[in-house]
């Protein structure tokens, strides 16, 4: 049976890695697991500079689901290829660094910086969290911006290049399109939707930036709709899904809308072994199924 | 470390209308938990065979309110959808929980004195410093008699009861009974230092820190005496492990993770947020 599968270029031991933010910087979750059964670790978003990130309260859970509005708190790329990259590495898995900037300049540097690092084998551009000002979602939501910010750091980058698209736009396949004309080697979708909760009894919002990233099982469907709809226009483009994958189910079901690897996000928090779950169930769907190779599948949905 | 286990439920009693003590029974071995520190419960995704559940969503974090003979004692007051499912659950129920987590009440040195301290509820994450000091002097403060669990703890020294309606104990605010006892010790004894260990609902926080922080406290330092007071704080929390970085407290030292760098503070770091 093969589950071995290639996201530009990038060979992975099986199609299951971690959805940024949701897996700390991967050694959180060490003592739970051998890391080195994921296809990839992809950690939390970096930054230039360390970034601390929004004020508390930053969590409130909905039905079925969560907001959150971390708003991309991180230890910084240089602390992060000092301290974590090193242990990470020593796991035999692939390490995918998501990274932001709150300019072009810096999105530039941060992909230089890491590119110079030993030890990263791929980045994921985060143009989509919903937690920063308006100006900052332009990077993910207005497509000549995402053209601009995709070609820079293509040019500041020889690794393989993942651009996370935001679902938070009209029309998905537009900014996939434009993403991979800039220079994207593969996509991620989605990134968290963006929502919003209110306390009735004080009548404020439950999260202090007022609004939040949406993600868990709620988001499902509409994370497979868009996963779906890129993989029709771009059908030769590697697709990363997430969105609410909670078991092996969930997984197929967007390894079968046109997804070559899937992203386990909100799930970890519910289950920190929820990876291997969901590794052994594709295995078992592959065997019940005859599926010689998980390749053999992607997309295959009839419609 | 921190482990991911499943357990059983041996034991769900309800204490009052509002709270219930729950007992499990791990189904593999475990870590002993330290005063101060927490598991979160969920109800069993990972447990093999069982169907996932996913409504509600994350675990919840409880504090460990005793462990003997292998089985985690948790206290729990009845909130919203989960503790709802939690006061519910029958003898037998496999829940599945993480732990044990956070950093624990600091050892207290040798000659020091030890307050505990308990508003409603927060007896559950201050009740096993009793186990690990018989000597220390309990101030427990509840709204009601109903409230009241005295008979859940292990043997106190010298306990203190207040409520706010007299029903129980001394009528009044905890916190100002807890002064007046402090002032007594002081002025009638020799100096040395008073450690004070808390858990309440958030503006009993604000309070002890308005008392005994370093700065601005005005009960830290008094006739050769150290206050030295720490708290276990409250923070919604999806992972329990550092992972989701959700669960941040503003501290002097900037954001800090409650899972990891708490629950417990000294109120010299805290810095309570205006309620
Ligand atoms: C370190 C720690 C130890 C705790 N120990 C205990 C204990 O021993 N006994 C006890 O009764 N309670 C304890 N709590 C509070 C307990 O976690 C909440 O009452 C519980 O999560 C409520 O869940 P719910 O689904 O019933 O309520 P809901 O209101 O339906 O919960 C909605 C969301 O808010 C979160 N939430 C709600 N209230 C709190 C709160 N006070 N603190 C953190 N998250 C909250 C929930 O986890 C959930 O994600 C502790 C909290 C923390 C942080
Ligand atoms: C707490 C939290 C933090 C996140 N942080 C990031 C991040 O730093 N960068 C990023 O690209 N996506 C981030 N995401 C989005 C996830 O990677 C993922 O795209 C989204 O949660 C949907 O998947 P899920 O429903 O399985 O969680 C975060 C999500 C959550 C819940
Ligand atoms: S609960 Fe996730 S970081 Fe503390």
């Amino acid at each position: 049976m093969n589950l071995e599968v290639s996201v530009a270029g990038l060979r992975l031991k099986n199609p299951v890695m971690t959805a940024s933010g949701t897996f700390g910087y991967g050694l959180e979750y060490a003592g739970f697991f051998d890391l080195s059964r994921l296809g990839a670790v992809v950690v939390k978003g970096l930054s230039v500079n360390p970034s601390k990130g929004n004020p508390p309260p930053r969590i409130w859970e909905t039905s079925c689901g969560m907001l959150n509005s971390i708003g991309l708190q991180n230890i910084g790329i240089p602390a992060f290829v000092r301290d974590k990259l090193p242990v990470l590495r020593q796991y035999d898995t692939r390490i995918i660094a998501n990274f932001f900037g709150n300019t072009i300049a810096e999105f530039v540097e941060g992909a230089a910086m890491l590119n110079d690092a030993t030890g990263v084998d791929a980045l994921e551009l985060n143009v989509s969290c919903p937690n920063k000002d308006a100006a900052w979602s332009a990077f993910g939501t207005n497509p000549v911006v995402l053209a601009e910010v995709v070609a820079r750091v293509r040019q500041a980058t020889s690794l393989p290049l993942i651009v996370k698209l935001s679902p938070n736009v009209t029309d998905i396949t537009e900014m996939a399109r434009v993403a991979v004309d800039a220079g994207a080697d593969a996509l991620s979708l989605i990134n968290t939707l963006t929502g919003m909760a209110i306390d009735i009894e004080s009548i404020r919002p439950r999260l202090s930036n007022i609004v939040g990233g949406l993600s868990g099982p709620a988001i499902k469907p509409v994370a497979l709709r868009m996963l779906w709809q890129v993989h029709k226009v771009l059908p030769s483009v590697p697709l990363i899904g997430m969105g609410g994958i909670m078991t092996a189910d969930d997984a197929i079901e967007f390894i079968l809308a046109g997804a070559v690897a899937v992203a386990v996000g909100t799930a970890n928090f519910v289950n920190p072994q929820a990876t291997l779950h969901v590794i052994g169930g594709i295995e078992q769907y592959m065997s019940r199924h005859n599926i010689a190779d998980i390749n053999d599948i992607v997309g295959g949905v009839i419609c | 470390m921190i482990r991911q286990f499943s357990a059983e439920v041996t034991s769900n009693v309800r204490l009052s209308d509002g709270v219930f003590m729950l007992v499990l029974s791990p189904m593999s071995e475990v870590l002993r938990p330290c005063a101060g520190q927490f598991y979160m419960v969920g109800q069993g995704c990972g447990i093999p065979g069982k169907k996932p559940l996913f409504d509600p969503l994350l675990k919840r974090p409880f504090s460990c309110m005793d462990y003997n003979d292998g089985l985690l004692h948790f206290m729990i007051k009845l909130r919203g959808r989960f503790t709802a499912i939690l006061g519910n659950c029958t003898p037998g129920t496999v829940l599945e929980l993480i732990g044990p987590i956070g950093n624990a009440f600091p050892a207290v040195g040798a000659g020091e004195r030890l307050i505990v301290v308990a508003g409603g509820i927060g007896i559950a994450s201050v009740a096993m410093l009793l186990r690990d000091y018989p000597e220390a002097t309990l101030f427990y403060g509840v709204r009601s008699a109903n409230d009241l669990f005295v008979d859940q703890l292990p043997p106190v020294a010298r306990l203190h009861v207040t409520s706010d309606d007299g029903s129980a104990g001394d009528k009044g605010n905890v916190l100002e009974h807890l002064r007046q006892y402090i002032a007594s010790i002081v002025e009638t004894t020799e100096g040395g230092v008073i450690k004070v260990y808390a858990c309440g609902p958030y503006a009993m926080t604000e309070q002890l820190c308005r008392m005994f922080a370093s700065k601005g406290g005005d009960l830290c330092k008094v006739n050769g005496w150290t206050v030295e007071a720490f708290v276990s704080v409250e923070e919604r929390m999806a992972c329990g492990v550092a992972a989701c970085l959700g669960c941040t407290v503003s501290t002097v030292n900037g954001y800090r993770l409650v899972c990891k760098d708490g629950p417990v503070f000294s109120v010299n770091d805290l810095i309570p947020v205006a309620t």
